[in-house]
């Protein structure tokens, strides 16, 4: 009789806990995904904006400074954003993030160098070199966007 | 006044002189179009081979300059690009000016085989015959690379080549695609670029059953493309295809690859804008956006339809 009732609660409470986990684990997926794209959304937002600025459309010289600082510093930690595991769900994010992590590395250091290389420029308004180093920003989110995110939906 | 002539018969010099260097200038610019030799029909052959996307295949990802070995994927099996260095054994080494024009206008290699459409020959049959010399010309003095060609991975009812003649009789028709009629001469170099070289609609473009391109529905963006992409819409549609879009954006989206809403290209349009459309000339991007904003616009949204219609556009 005890050992019936040892066996039935412990499997339940096996069972709690691991439902308990798995869902917890999901969750924080998900969330981890959801800040993600806020981040790369905000990414592109200020990319957006120094576009207009750089193809001299807008007059908003003023701003540089600070969209450039903001995206600096989110290709600073880039790659935390993609801890592992966490291409299931609602994301474009490519398995060879993890599978090709050499690869995407490398991509990353190339975002970290070409955003600070604008960003410094911007601060020593050096204009002259402003639409190259803009470009090669530009160059490193497609290199990416090349091979790690999925094609996107229209 | 001690040099030279008085005042009027200088005068009159120079406007005598005029009309005559003006004439030398016309012969020298109308002469250099179908004529170009030596260094100048080289570098225009190497403008054309971007343009017409010959690199973007022909190229592996690590591999060796147009020495081929990229994979395409298409509902019909996988196809690899073949080596086109001139190395005689691999490549297209000691082909005839009539052989090459064969092969990339009519789909025929040397020894009279079929190729298969995914060399996209019913696009380069709208080339003029110089820009295709030109071609030849620059590909000729590259180097030779001995890199051999794998063949392709098809199913067996499609390894017959024969029956390529069936296709090509339904597919590869006349009138030839890039020429369009019409006053605007930018308009016309721009359906040239887009339809005869950088063959833009063999992606954009749905297939019907055999794989040819459904006219009506040409550059409208399919859910099958190459390698089980969605490739969109590029007709000027406001609400499914790129009519918001300004002229400036699309060039400048072709040269860097920046959406106006602060996006990059990613996949293969991401390739398309680094090996082709970011190394053509301004007039040439502005030519194509022109022409491709004057397309007729379709309505072809390419969610699926069980996909979440409520997306956020940036996911990543």
């Amino acid at each position: 009789m005890i050992h019936i009732l040892r066996t039935t609660l412990s499997s339940l409470c096996l069972l709690l806990a691991a439902v308990w986990t798995t869902t917890a684990v999901a969750a924080e997926t998900e969330d981890i995904i959801k800040y993600r794209q806020g981040v790369m959304t905000s990414v592109g937002g200020h990319m957006a904006a120094i576009a207009q600025i750089v193809r001299g459309k807008v007059d908003y010289a003023d701003d540089l400074v600070y969209h450039a600082e903001s995206i600096t510093r989110s290709m600073q930690t880039v790659e935390s954003l993609f801890p592992k595991d966490t291409d299931f769900g609602e994301t474009r994010a490519l398995d060879a993030i993890w599978s090709q992590a050499d690869k995407f590395k490398q991509v990353s250091d190339e975002g970290r160098a070409a955003t600070s290389a604008f960003r410094d420029a911007v601060k020593a308004n050096d204009k002259a070199a402003f639409a190259a180093r803009f470009k090669a920003v530009v160059d490193s989110c497609k290199a990416c966007h090349k091979d790690f995110r999925e094609k996107k939906e229209q | 006044m001690p040099q030279g002539f008085p005042r009027k018969e200088r005068t009159v010099v120079v406007i005598r002189g005029l009309p005559r260097g003006l004439i030398l200038l016309c012969v020298i610019l109308a002469g250099a179009a179908p004529v170009a030799r030596g260094a100048a029909l080289l570098e225009r052959g190497e403008y054309l081979v971007h343009a017409g996307g010959c690199t973007n295949c022909h190229t592996d990802e690590q591999g060796v300059y147009l020495a081929g070995g990229r994979a395409l994927s298409t509902p019909f099996g996988i196809f690899y690009a073949p080596n086109i260095t001139p190395h005689r054994r691999h490549g297209i080494g000691g082909w005839t000016d009539a052989e090459f024009l064969r092969a990339m206008k009519a789909g025929l290699a040397p020894d009279g085989d079929n190729y298969y459409p995914a060399f996209p020959y019913v696009a380069y049959a709208g080339m003029r015959r110089e820009d295709v010399l030109a071609v030849k010309a620059y590909l000729d003095s590259i180097p030779p690379v001995a890199q051999p060609n794998r063949p392709h991975q098809l199913p067996w009812y499609l390894r017959f080549r024969p029956g390529l003649w069936l296709w090509k009789w339904r597919y590869l028709s006349l009138p030839a695609p890039g020429t369009i009629r019409g006053p605007d001469p930018v308009r016309q170099r721009g359906a040239y670029l887009v339809n005869a070289l950088a063959h833009c609609g063999e992606c954009h473009t749905p297939r019907d059953w055999f794989g040819g391109l459904i006219d009506a529905r040409r550059h409208a963006g399919t859910v099958t493309g190459p390698d089980g992409d969605v490739v969109p819409n590029i007709t000027p549609d406001r609400k499914t295809g790129i009519g918001k879009w300004s002229s400036d954006d699309l060039v400048y989206y072709l040269q860097n690859g920046l959406t106006p809403d602060g996006d990059s290209a990613g996949g293969p349009m991401a390739e398309v804008i680094d090996n082709v459309t970011s190394r053509l000339t301004k007039p040439d991007l502005q030519a194509i956006v022109r022409y491709v904003l004057s397309l007729p616009p379709i309505e072809n949204s390419l969610r699926s339809s069980q996909s979440k219609t409520e997306r956020d556009p940036y996911e990543y």
